[in-house]
């Protein structure tokens, strides 16, 4: 379901998954983005969960009591409280995934909090970025695999001139190192956005006899298409020396399912005779249809171009539109 | 999905353009021998039966040279197998590529260093051997080993696992592959289960931590990769051969992995086992093994680095590149199949360059210094350089020899800007079997850009790559590039230098915290090639010696074939080299005035203009 912001509030703002009960678990996460803070700004008046949990990267932001207050964050944290029994940080790191891989897995560990009791998870994908998000869907997959998971994203009104500068080291998810077969050609398959220089180094890095280059022909917005075709040309533009076998392709980048349905598809007859890495780069919805690809296909290495900086002063502006899917793990 | 054109396997990789850069993992052997040339890589020392690290950059033809190792290759190159296996000391070479992602997991770095350390080397050794079997397996006839000894060998290997442990994995390749019709499968699909098992552990360790429990085997270096290999080696066509394990890319293992290699290779059972690494030498991170025993050279190891024969023997680098430009010639449409006439130097400057050596050994007469072949070596081309600023004629770096020296010994940068230039003249409608040379514009236009990408791009790359982006690192190390590019444009175009064709720096001195970060940064980047320590007249001796990347020239207008003696720059100076480039060659030209070295530095107005 896609819906403007302005209207889905205007139609009561997001309920409970099950009427009348409450969520078990809702996830969300702190970034510098207005956006990051539109899905707890709508969340309906009946709405509640028994445990709210807000994800933050140390590099982004420092809870020390000593850190000046973050009056972003501290919106997050009350829109919550008032619909959760219970609110609990979650830290983690843009370079150390270990940080909130342990951290989550402390949380969903609680009292009560068990493979059968856990059933209904809202989780607000907007703001957690791609490594957190498919290690996320991992350790849930594993705690609580009977859960009911619905996804919400929200897309911005606009991106900033640049999103990410640097790149610090490639490295592939955890949870997410796929099966190599030793001898067999590397095929890597990039969804990128718009951060054409992480795609070529994520090339660059992994020396891949095949790259298939996925944009996002169906955006989340249309005003972003004609970006992603720039980017499109820019990474064929670089690939002229480095002689890899190139082909491009398109992507529902708007829809957790028929972004999935479409890189199956696109995968499915090399997965016999190369070694297959993805690195999703592009909206949080094909990286979560990246996730349920590798999960079918466990050969599939899923990677993860870790960035130098993130563009904090005008990475996005405003919240446009929303985005809901429902997913069950197991 | 658009596919954009790209070489069938199989074939002539060169039915466009001849100077085409192909991965050699693409390459079909007969490719591979093909376009490999044996004459100036040290080959032979990589051949032996000793542990070899093979060191260079990427793009210098060390995967290559270890693919011209593999049997099918050599069976190509030799007759035929058992051509290869007659041989004294024979070897069965088998190629272990370390693919970004195979080895180094996210995983292994979240887990507790014993089990980590056991998981790694169990995975390291059931990867070379699925390598060994499927060499063993694709790379020889169907019926070259006998079915019989085959099956001996592949029960054999899997009695060094713990039955019990392997019987999950052979219960599951037995369901792929039958044992007795086909040994080798099986095995292969054994070893496959028991890499899906440690791939699985591994996710579920780290996601549901201590709960998850291993279930597969795992091996060592004397229970099972010695062993395995003496099996391998005595297979009776193979006559003995040691296995050499071609470990490609071993930069990309983590630092615990290349300690376990560097274990095998303290164990010099070479008679079996022989490791050939293949690394970038900076990202070598330890010569230690697991237990803190050290590897030296020579006694653990021999060293070839492929760009030495650059540094070193400047004209067999030059012979070498034009055995592998005629060999891709040869292999192409192009109707020249000499290289030095396909890319010709500009003719105009040629004949500027014999009159310059005649007023040069004229010159000579007036003072007789050193010798007159010595001297016209030395000046002659300087003299071509300050006669062309004189004109103001713009420097041709056209011809193959100049872009050869402007490689500074990386063969993939001799052949990408070849490879730019031929497909500017097809992009413009021509036919490859029209192409007769490159016209000397369009060489120079080439090269005056990949000259200033490195420049550009490079330092570019360089902000994006550090983990502190706004490092004030790559900005210091262009200004210092800058000041050395500088400089020695002075001393080039100086009628007064004695030391015109200077192209090497060494630092007199200790070098420590931004300014070594800075000096690491610029050989990590290939501004400078890596220092090595020749000694050196000033600062006491073994001073270590940078080359600055002869790549620049265009950019600063230098001559890429000067080689010799070294510009000696003190800790302070560099400070100021990394700060104020005027400043610093109006100080280091001043002191080697003061000496009595240099008779004459620029002043400002002439630095200004030095500034290409």
């Amino acid at each position: 379901m896609r819906m403007s912001i302005d209207e889905f509030r205007a139609s009561g703002g997001l309920p409970s998954i099950v009427e009348g009960q409450p969520d078990d678990l809702l996830l969300v996460a702190y970034s510098f983005e207005p956006r990051s803070s539109a899905i707890v700004r709508c969340l309906s008046e009946s709405y509640e969960a028994n445990l709210g949990i807000i994800y933050h990267n140390e590099e982004i932001l420092n809870l020390d009591e000593a850190a000046p207050p973050d009056s972003s964050y501290d919106e997050l944290r009350y829109g919550i409280a008032d619909k959760c029994r219970v609110v609990l940080p979650a830290q983690g790191s843009l370079f150390r995934p270990g940080i909130q891989l342990e951290s989550f897995k402390k949380l969903f560990s609680r009292r009560g909090f068990d493979r059968e009791s856990v059933r209904t998870i809202t989780l607000d994908a907007t703001s957690f970025n791609r490594e957190t998000l498919l290690i996320l869907l991992g350790l849930i997959e594993f705690a609580f695999p009977r859960a009911r998971i619905r996804v919400f994203y929200v897309s911005p009104v606009t991106y900033g001139d640049w999103l990410s500068a640097g790149f610090t080291q490639v490295r592939n998810v955890v949870g997410l190192a796929g099966l190599q077969v030793p001898g067999r050609k590397t095929l890597l398959m990039v969804l990128y956005g718009y951060e054409h220089q992480r795609a070529l180094k994520a090339i660059e890095e992994y020396e891949p006899a095949k790259v298939l280059l996925g944009f996002g022909g169906t955006p989340t917005e249309i005003e972003f298409l004609k970006r992603n075709l720039e980017e499109l040309d820019k990474v064929q533009k670089k690939l002229v020396l480095s002689q890899q076998d190139v082909a491009d392709f398109e992507f529902p980048a708007d829809s957790i399912s028929h972004c999935t349905q479409r890189l199956e598809e696109i995968i499915k007859p090399y997965l016999d005779s190369f070694n297959i890495v993805v690195a999703p780069m592009s909206t949080k919805l094909s990286t979560i249809a990246t996730y349920l690809v590798a999960r079918k296909h466990p050969q599939i290495q899923v990677a993860y171009c870790v960035p130098g900086e993130y563009n904090i002063q005008s990475y996005s502006e405003g919240a446009k539109t929303v985005f809901t899917e429902e997913l069950t793990l197991s | 999905m658009n596919e954009s054109p790209s070489t069938p396997s199989g074939a002539s990789p060169l039915s466009g353009n001849p100077f085409v850069v192909e991965s050699p993992e693409k390459l079909a052997p007969e490719q591979t021998v093909a376009l490999f040339v044996k004459d100036y890589t040290r080959l032979e020392t990589v051949r032996q039966r000793r542990h070899t690290f093979v060191w260079g950059s990427r793009g210098s033809g060390k995967s290559m040279m270890l693919r011209f190792l593999e049997p099918q290759c050599q069976a190509i190159a030799e007759g035929s197998h058992d051509a290869v296996f007659r041989q004294r000391d024979p070897f069965l070479a088998v190629y272990c590529p370390c693919k970004e992602g195979h080895f180094n997991k996210s995983e292994l770095e979240l887990l507790d260093s014993e089990t980590a350390a056991i998981l790694s080397e169990h995975l390291l050794n059931i990867s070379i051997a699925y390598n060994v079997i499927t060499c063993l397996h694709q790379q020889f006839p169907t019926d070259y080993f006998e079915l019989a000894e085959c099956s001996k060998l592949v029960a054999a290997a899997a009695r060094l696992f713990d039955p019990a442990s392997i019987a999950g994995s052979a219960r599951d390749a037995k369901e792929a592959a039958d044992p007795k019709d086909g040994p080798l499968t099986w095995l292969e699909h054994v070893l496959s289960a028991e890499n899906r098992k440690v791939s699985n552990f591994l996710r579920e360790r780290c996601l549901k931590g201590g709960r998850a429990s291993y279930k597969g085997a795992t091996s060592g270096y004397h229970d099972f990769l010695l062993p395995f290999l003496k099996l391998i080696g005595g297979l009776g066509r193979l006559a003995n051969a040691s296995v050499y394990i071609l470990v490609d890319d071993a930069d990309r293992l983590t630092k615990l992995q290349q300690s376990i290699v560097n274990n095998w290779i303290a164990n010099r059972d070479q008679a079996t086992l022989c490791v050939k690494v293949s690394a970038q030498p900076e990202s070598y991170k330890t010569f230690l093994t697991p237990r803190g025993g050290l590897i030296e050279q020579p006694h653990d190891y021999s060293e070839v680095d492929v760009e030495e024969l650059y540094t070193t023997r400047k004209t067999d680098y030059s012979k070498k590149i034009a055995l592998i430009s005629r060999r891709r010639l040869d292999l192409s449409d192009v109707p020249t199949k000499d290289i030095e006439t396909f890319l010709p130097a500009s003719e105009s400057e040629e004949r500027l360059f014999e009159q310059v050596k005649e007023e040069t050994a004229k010159e000579w007469e007036t003072h007789k210094r050193q010798d007159k072949s010595d001297y016209v070596y030395r000046y002659a081309k300087a003299r071509l350089f300050q006669k062309l600023k004189a004109r103001k004629i713009d420097k041709s770096y056209a011809g193959f020899q100049n872009i050869v020296d402007l490689s500074s010994g990386i063969v993939r940068e001799f052949l990408e800007p070849c490879y730019l230039m031929f497909d500017t003249l097809v992009a413009q409608g021509k036919e490859p079997s029209e192409i007769a040379e490159i016209p000397v514009e369009l060489q120079n236009r080439v090269i005056s850009k990949y000259s200033k990408d490195l420049l550009i791009d490079r330092i570019e790359d360089i902000k994006k790559d550090l983990p502190t982006p706004a490092s004030s690192l790559p900005d210091k190390l262009r200004t210092l590039v800058e000041s050395l590019g500088l400089v020695f444009y002075n001393l080039l175009h100086d009628p007064e230098s004695r030391q015109p064709r200077l192209f090497s720096f060494s630092i007199t001195g200790p070098v420590t915290g931004e300014l070594a970060e800075v000096l690491d940064l610029g050989v990590r980047y290939r501004f400078f090639l890596s220092p090595t320590s020749q000694g050196g007249k000033s600062g006491g001796g073994q001073d270590p010696l940078y080359i600055l990347n002869r790549r620049l020239c265009p950019a600063y207008k230098l001559d890429p074939s000067g080689f010799e003696g070294r510009l000696t720059i003190s800790p302070k100076l560099l400070r100021i080299a990394c700060e104020d480039p005027k400043r610093f060659v109006r100080l280091r030209l001043k002191e080697d005035s003061d000496s009595g070295q240099l008779t004459l530095f620029e002043d400002d107005h002439d630095s200004a203009e030095a500034i290409p």
